[in-house]
């Protein structure tokens, strides 16, 4: 039964060839891809325009400005956080000094006021 | 065409690399009745069959320089479109249920074997599963064996033995009940 099987198999399936006009059909597809293909502009060619930015040049260039604004971008950030810290100190060294100056007026006037002579008052004697 | 004609095949392929438009169309010819043969088994559909082969051969004509050898552009144009067959059959699986085109399969029909046996069996096989259609092609229309099946279809050579084997038995079953059936109604 395998065997008749497999005989049967091989004659059910004989190549068959497809209609008259397969070959032509075959050879316009493939010269309509062709042209296709021609009149497409070849990615290095003179005639392809790319976008501005698919250029090599353009993109180097803006990753070169990208890269640099980061550079100013962080140096600035750190400027105006030194600025910050700083004028803060100065702020802080202010109010010391003033706070100092106070207690030396004050010390001074203690001083002042200890050393000065008791007046007895007159009495009339 | 074969690899023993004298080395024809081959001037032909390098012609076709060189860009000559009558070899390629010489190759076309020599090579379509086994990407035809084997889209029809695939999707029995003519106009599906025919429409898939001149893609195939669009896509060699497109790949032509990747072709070695008149060997490997056989090998190629099996895989190419036993590829494409499966593609299309899973995307548009009502091919896979239509029943195969009686214009092409009486014209297909030889005189040697039983007209009506052949008949039956290419509907068996286009009942089949895609995958185990495409393995009992390749083994029964071109003749390979197991492991060429495996790389065209790149498919371990087991799977294609077990592809063959389940595929050949319910093949068998399905025959005898028609022999069967037809047996009661006599």
């Amino acid at each position: 039964m395998s065997e008749e099987l497999e005989k049967g198999l091989r004659q059910a399936l004989r190549p068959v060839d497809p209609g008259e006009r397969f070959t032509d059909g075959v050879m316009a597809r493939a010269g309509a891809q062709e042209s296709a293909r021609l009149e497409r502009p070849q990615p290095d060619s003179p005639g392809h325009a790319r976008p501005w930015g698919h250029t090599p040049m353009w993109r180097w260039l803006s990753g070169a400005a990208a890269a640099i604004l980061i550079v100013v971008l962080v140096v600035h950030t750190q400027q105006v956080r030194h600025t910050r810290e700083g004028l803060a100190a100065r702020q802080a060294l202010i109010q010391a000094l003033q706070v100092t100056a106070k207690s030396l007026e004050f010390a001074k006037r203690a001083v002042n006021d200890s050393n000065a002579p008791s007046r007895v008052p007159d009495s009339g004697a | 065409m074969s690899e023993d004609d004298g080395g024809y095949g081959e001037d032909l392929l390098s012609r076709a690399l060189a860009g000559e438009s009558a070899a390629f169309r010489a190759l076309v010819v020599s090579h379509q009745r086994l990407v035809y043969s084997l889209a029809l088994r695939m999707l029995s559909d003519r106009h599906q069959a025919e429409d898939l082969s001149q893609e195939v051969f669009v896509q060699l004509h497109r790949n032509l320089a990747s072709v070695e050898s008149l060997t490997h552009l056989t090998f190629w144009l099996r895989r190419v479109t036993m590829n494409r067959a499966i593609d299309r059959l899973r995307r548009e699986p009502h091919y896979a249920t239509t029943s195969i085109d009686e214009a092409v399969t009486i014209a297909a029909e030889g005189q040697e074997g039983d007209p009506l046996l052949q008949r039956r069996l290419r509907t068996l096989i286009a009942e089949l599963p895609p995958a185990a259609r495409a393995v009992v092609l390749l083994r029964y229309q071109e003749d390979l064996d197991p492991v060429d099946i495996g790389r065209t279809l790149k498919m371990p050579v087991n799977t294609v033995k077990s592809h063959l084997k389940r595929s050949l038995a319910i093949l068998r079953e399905r025959m005898q009940a028609t022999a069967e059936a037809s047996r009661v109604s006599t």
